[in-house]
């Protein structure tokens, strides 16, 4: 387009990219807030690296592993919500049984506490746009409780850690009487509800 | 309130807001207060489960720990400051107080008052206002005031805010029903650029007031000097005349003055349209912007200018809406009527589909018209012929805004008919003697200038200018 052309366009031009603007948003007073697309990112983030890096245990070659992350990370960005998360543990605990450091790899003992950071994340993702503001006295709140959960996961795991190669006699029947007990504990709170 | 910002100006945002209604806070939906379990937790759950039964089944401890974090997230209910806390049942609450007066010109405020139950984490709010984006937070739970605020400058009945709320428990594993809230709707009050003198009636017919009239009567103006006949004041004596022509004191001579009168104007406000610069939302569709005037706002605060222009100076005004059929405000003067001309301005706009009227609305007898209107039919026409022809002068306000050009073809095709139409009928008006000030876009800054045209203009029509039949905004 000549520059002639363009000057004569350039009125045309100015009023319909106002008429595009956004509407103003409605401001109200915040402490200190992050905006919600820190934590749509970390949650793309999260959930492939929990796969690749449970992939990095074991000799899974590398295209299966990196094309499966990619997938993930394309679904926790574009459908944020429970399923990527659970699935990337899903996988991760798949993935981890061909491990090369059985019968208890340490990277475990830091891959829960991942598994469980990218839920959360996608927990978060899902409830917050792009443009949500979050106050960083709610991720305070919300980071203390996870901190408490990641931790009891880590002292169960160095318990395991420590039990590990050595044949504890019923541990299998605990195991199994722990999940019935569960069960029952979720049954009982929610039934019919 | 009028006369406080320099002329040419931009359109000020509105400075006084006002309360529709008694009630403080309107519940739109207060929600049930039932709390579910979330998506989240029935997948931790099913999730810990399935890595946990995986690591049991293969004897991998390293496996079955994966599980374990999902499955404490899911099941505990606990948060900080209230590890042991049961699942909430109580709904989130949440008010909207509305605060009766803008922080600033322009500005509509209100609190958002937020009350979680004691077990929730976090509280997701939504806040929302027509015209504005909606802002969503999230916020640790407790009881808590939000500052809300939105600018406008819109006049007349606004909705303002909607606050939606939710309370999350700890964790995500339960989340409550949203509960909404409404604040209630305000009036803004419009405002006014100060003026300079604006036109007033040839003729004026109130029995005292800041102008003078023909007539004879107390007023400063000096008229004659005449021999005192019964009812003249013995105040009004010219002692030095009297010596000077009747030294026997035999005829008293007085000093006789001009009346001095009041002007009558009456605005009337062609509210049965209110379009903004966006040609697709004068179909009713879409939504008007919050910070670009309409037809209407432009209206009323030409309306509110002129009103206070001509109140400062004594005048009386009365206001009509042809937007509704209804007794029209009276003519009057006074700061308390001033006041009630901005409410009704702020109150006008078309109710339904107005009918078209048979005859113009009736005037006092030698009042001034103002009419604000965006001439897009040819109903306003008519009516200034009318008054044209009973002997009014009329000066029409063109509030119709600057179009923004549209990008539809056919869009564009239908604006550029009525443009045309538009621009025929204001030629017309002017060619009929009718006076045409527009009061959009840059035009407005140089509307002042405008009116003092047209005053100096009929000063010179009416000849010397003994009794100057102007009024002063009081500004200048």
């Amino acid at each position: 387009m000549t520059g002639q052309s363009a000057a004569r366009w350039r009125p045309l031009r100015l009023p319909l990219r106002r008429s595009r603007r956004p509407f103003p948003p409605v401001d109200l007073t915040l402490g200190r807030w992050v905006p919600g697309w820190l934590l749509n990112a970390a949650a793309a983030v999260a959930v492939p690296a929990l796969v690749l890096l449970a992939a990095g245990r074991t000799g899974l070659p590398t295209t299966p592993a990196v094309l499966l992350a990619l997938a993930l990370a394309a679904w926790a960005a574009a459908r944020p919500g429970p399923g990527p998360g659970h699935t990337a543990v899903a996988a991760a605990a798949v993935i981890l049984l061909g491990s090369t450091a059985a019968p208890f790899d340490p990277a475990a003992l830091w891959l829960a506490p991942l598994g469980y950071a990218a839920v959360r994340l996608g927990w978060w993702a899902a409830h917050v746009g792009p443009r949500t503001r979050v106050e960083l006295a709610a991720l305070r709140r919300a980071g203390a409780r996870d901190l408490v959960v990641a931790g009891t996961g880590a002292a169960l795991g160095l318990g395991a850690w420590a039990l590990a190669g050595r044949p504890v006699e019923g541990l299998l029947a605990l195991g199994v009487a722990a999940l019935a007990a569960l069960a029952w504990f979720v049954v009982r709170r929610h039934d019919g509800e | 309130m009028s006369g406080t910002e320099p002329a040419g100006h931009q359109l000020r945002p509105p400075a006084d807001v006002e309360r529709i209604g008694a009630r403080a806070q309107r519940p739109a939906s207060p929600g049930t207060g039932r709390w579910a379990r979330s998506p989240y937790a029935v997948a931790g759950i099913a999730t810990g489960v399935l890595v946990l039964g995986l690591g049991l089944l293969t004897g991998r401890a390293d496996v079955a720990l994966l599980g374990v974090p999902l499955l404490v997230g899911a099941v505990w209910t606990g948060r900080p400051g209230a590890w042991g806390a049961p699942p909430p049942a109580t709904p989130a609450r949440a008010e909207l107080a509305a605060d009766d007066r803008p922080a600033t010109p322009g500005e509509l405020t209100a609190t958002l008052i937020l009350d979680p139950p004691p077990a929730a984490e976090l509280v997701l709010a939504r806040v929302s206002a027509p015209g504005h984006r909606p802002t969503v937070v999230v916020l640790p739970a407790g009881r808590r005031a939000l500052d809300l605020r939105l600018h406008t400058v819109r006049t007349g009945p606004q909705r303002t805010f909607r606050g939606d709320v939710q309370a999350i428990a700890g964790g995500g594993t339960t989340v409550s029903d949203a509960s909404t809230v409404t604040a209630p709707d305000r009036i803004v009050l419009p405002t006014a650029m100060p003026l300079g003198r604006v036109p007033l009636p040839r003729r004026l017919q109130g029995l005292t007031g800041p102008h003078t009239a023909r007539r004879l009567g107390d007023g400063d103006e000096l008229r004659d000097v005449h021999p005192f006949t019964p009812g003249d004041r013995l105040r009004r004596v010219d002692w030095r005349t009297t010596a000077r022509r009747s030294p026997d004191l035999e005829t008293l001579y007085v000093r006789r003055t001009y009346a001095t009168a009041e002007a009558t104007a009456v605005l009337v406000l062609d509210s049965r349209d209110d379009v903004g610069p966006d040609l697709r939302t004068w179909r009713g569709t879409g939504t008007q912007r919050v910070d670009e005037a309409t037809s209407l706002d432009l209206a009323r605060h030409a309306a509110a200018s002129v009103a206070g222009a001509l109140v400062a100076a004594g005048d009386r005004v009365g206001l009509e809406d042809l937007g509704r059929s209804r007794h029209p405000l009276p003519p009057a003067s006074g700061r308390r009527h001033l006041r009630r001309v901005l409410h009704a301005l702020a109150l006008s706009r078309a109710v339904g589909s107005p009918a078209r009227r048979l005859r113009p609305p009736r005037l006092p007898a030698d009042a001034i018209v103002y009419l604000f209107t965006t001439a897009l039919d040819d109903e306003p026409l008519a009516m200034v012929r009318a008054w044209h022809a009973h002997g009014h002068q009329v000066v029409v306000v063109d509030t119709l805004p600057d179009v923004r050009p549209a990008t539809e073809e056919h869009m564009r095709m239908a604006w550029r008919v009525t443009r045309m139409e538009r621009e025929d009928r204001l030629r017309r008006l002017a060619a009929e003697g009718v006076p045409v000030v527009r009061w959009a876009g840059r035009a407005r800054e140089t509307a002042p200038v405008v009116l003092e045209t047209l005053v100096r203009a009929a000063e010179r029509h009416a000849g010397a200018p003994p009794p100057p039949r102007v009024s002063t905004g009081g500004h200048r």
